[in-house]
């Protein structure tokens, strides 16, 4: 006892500086790590990813009894306004079958004058993953999800994320099996788009609040409220037609967007990598993995005397044609 | 044999503190099911980190709170580092100040609660705000305050429970 009370007096003082000294190193590298993260992001990346793919499968068991509550009170809220929804759906049915016809109508005319002009006709994005929103980080700086399907599933950095409704965002973040999505309402997210019945080009920049806005259109825009706002395509990343959302306000800072999709209630999402226009950082790439790596260079002039070519005398014009046209011109 | 057993018991009760900080944490990632706000989320980490560090600071370790601001930072995609430094100074500040807290009741600690969190979250704002060079809206933000301010009692007596479940001391068999 007596014995356990003096290692006590010994280990006491020990303990607090042991504190004092955890507390101020990783301070201090809380601290070096946001300025390393400042001017290195993959570091950033990498550890997001581990620890998201670790964390994910437990998230998506979380969210269960989240979604079960969600799914009852749906269910029941919908059994009290049956008859209402049923009256209005067949209503929106009946409106919505001459609309399927009218758009075959136009599909198929459309189909006839690409042939006619031999143009390419549409070709579908090239690979298509489905994908559950996991984690959801809101909070007042990030907007970005986090969803179950990472490289295992084939997801990679730059995919489309889309719902039943339109662009969510896109991938910028893959690990084995979970991936981070940078929605379109995330100040850092910029999106190519066109405003459809003038073909505006502009970019959907993000500003953390609800509504999305257009930056970079061109002069004297053809704007107005509720035209539909799609992705251009440019830039090769995303495809083109994707829907996004209507302009909903015109001001003189911004013109908003209210998106199709409703960011609160994102659930299932599919990633679409558009295989047409490959970027140019992502040929060499490409051709790495269909060819294998390239060959060795041809041999070139000994590196080590570089003067050594200019001992030969110089050769005539005839070179090109070997050495038998070489010894005609020779005396 | 059993004092081995009860030995492991004493030892995994007493990881209940680190448990419980990260399930704040993926709770805090978790989609909240009331819509209709503008991406918003509770702080409840905050609340873990504030109960621990005034009961069981021995468990509560730095490491601990280090731990869980990363984890924190790593799932939410904030810049990594930006939550530790939030939680390790008000982890240091309420270790230091121990003595004030000794005995009050829970209303007086729940009002240096109200008063902390405000002050924790403006600085992380700035933080953040910092780090990306853009001034980030603030109303998000005062709405995450006092959505973890009004947890605060749940989490408590949530936590209070679990608190009356670990052992003072852990005796060697």
């Amino acid at each position: 006892m007596k014995l356990e009370r003096s290692l006590k007096h010994l280990t006491l003082p020990l303990k607090a500086f042991a504190d004092r000294f955890a507390f101020a190193a990783l301070l201090a590298s809380s601290v070096a790590l946001l300025i390393i993260g400042k001017a290195n992001s993959d570091l950033f990346s990498m550890i997001n990813t581990r620890v998201s793919d670790v964390l994910a499968p437990v998230m998506a068991v979380m969210r269960e009894p989240v979604d079960a509550s969600h799914r009852f009170a749906r269910t029941l809220g919908e059994l009290v306004a049956l008859y209402e929804e049923n009256a209005r759906l067949r209503e929106q049915n009946r409106q919505l079958v001459q609309w399927q016809s009218h758009a075959e109508q136009l599909a198929s005319e459309n189909r006839e004058l690409r042939q006619a002009l031999n143009m390419e006709i549409d070709v579908p994005a090239a690979t298509v993953i489905g994908a559950r929103v996991v984690a959801d980080t809101g909070g007042p700086f990030v907007h970005t999800v986090l969803v179950d399907a990472g490289r295992r599933q084939g997801a990679t950095v730059g995919m489309a994320a889309v719902d039943d409704r339109g662009l969510v965002g896109r991938v910028i973040e893959v690990g084995a099996r979970s991936s981070r999505i940078l929605l379109l309402t995330d100040f850092n997210s910029k999106v190519p788009a066109m405003v459809e019945p003038s073909r505006d080009q502009a970019l959907l920049a993000g500003d953390n609040r609800r509504e999305p806005g257009l930056i970079f259109l061109p002069l004297n825009p053809r704007v107005s409220i509720g035209d539909r706002v799609v992705t251009s395509g440019r830039g090769g990343l995303l495809p083109p037609g994707l829907p996004i959302g209507a302009v909903s306000a015109i001001a003189e800072t911004k013109i908003a967007v209210r998106t199709w999709v409703d960011f609160d209630r994102l659930d299932h999402l599919r990633l679409l990598e558009y295989a047409v226009v490959v970027p140019p950082e992502r040929l060499e790439e490409m051709q790495r993995e269909l060819y294998g790596p390239p060959p060795p260079p041809e041999a070139e002039p000994d590196p080590v005397d570089p003067l050594a070519g200019f001992a030969e005398p110089l050769p005539e014009v005839g070179r090109p044609s070997g050495p038998a046209g070489r010894g005609g011109t020779r005396p | 044999m059993l004092g081995w057993l009860h030995q492991l018991d004493a030892q995994l009760r007493s990881l209940l503190p680190l448990l419980t900080g990260i399930a704040a944490v993926m709770v805090d990632a978790q989609p909240l099911p009331v819509t209709g706000f503008e991406s918003v989320a509770s702080f409840s980490t905050l609340c873990v980190v504030y109960f621990w560090s005034l009961y069981r600071p021995d468990l509560f370790t730095i490491p601990v709170t280090f731990a869980i601001g990363m984890v924190y930072d790593a799932l939410t995609g904030l810049p990594l580092g930006v939550t530790p430094i939030m939680l390790l100074l008000v982890r240091n500040l309420l270790v230091t100040q121990q003595r004030f807290f000794l005995a009050r009741s829970f209303p007086v600690i729940w009002a240096c609660f109200l008063l902390l969190a405000p002050v924790a979250l403006m600085f992380r704002w700035l933080l953040v705000s910092l780090w990306w060079g853009t001034l980030f809206p603030f109303p998000p933000v005062m709405i995450e305050l006092l959505l973890t301010l009004a947890l605060y009692p749940l989490a408590s007596w949530l936590l209070g429970r679990l608190h009356s479940r670990i052992p003072r001391v852990i005796h060697a068999p």
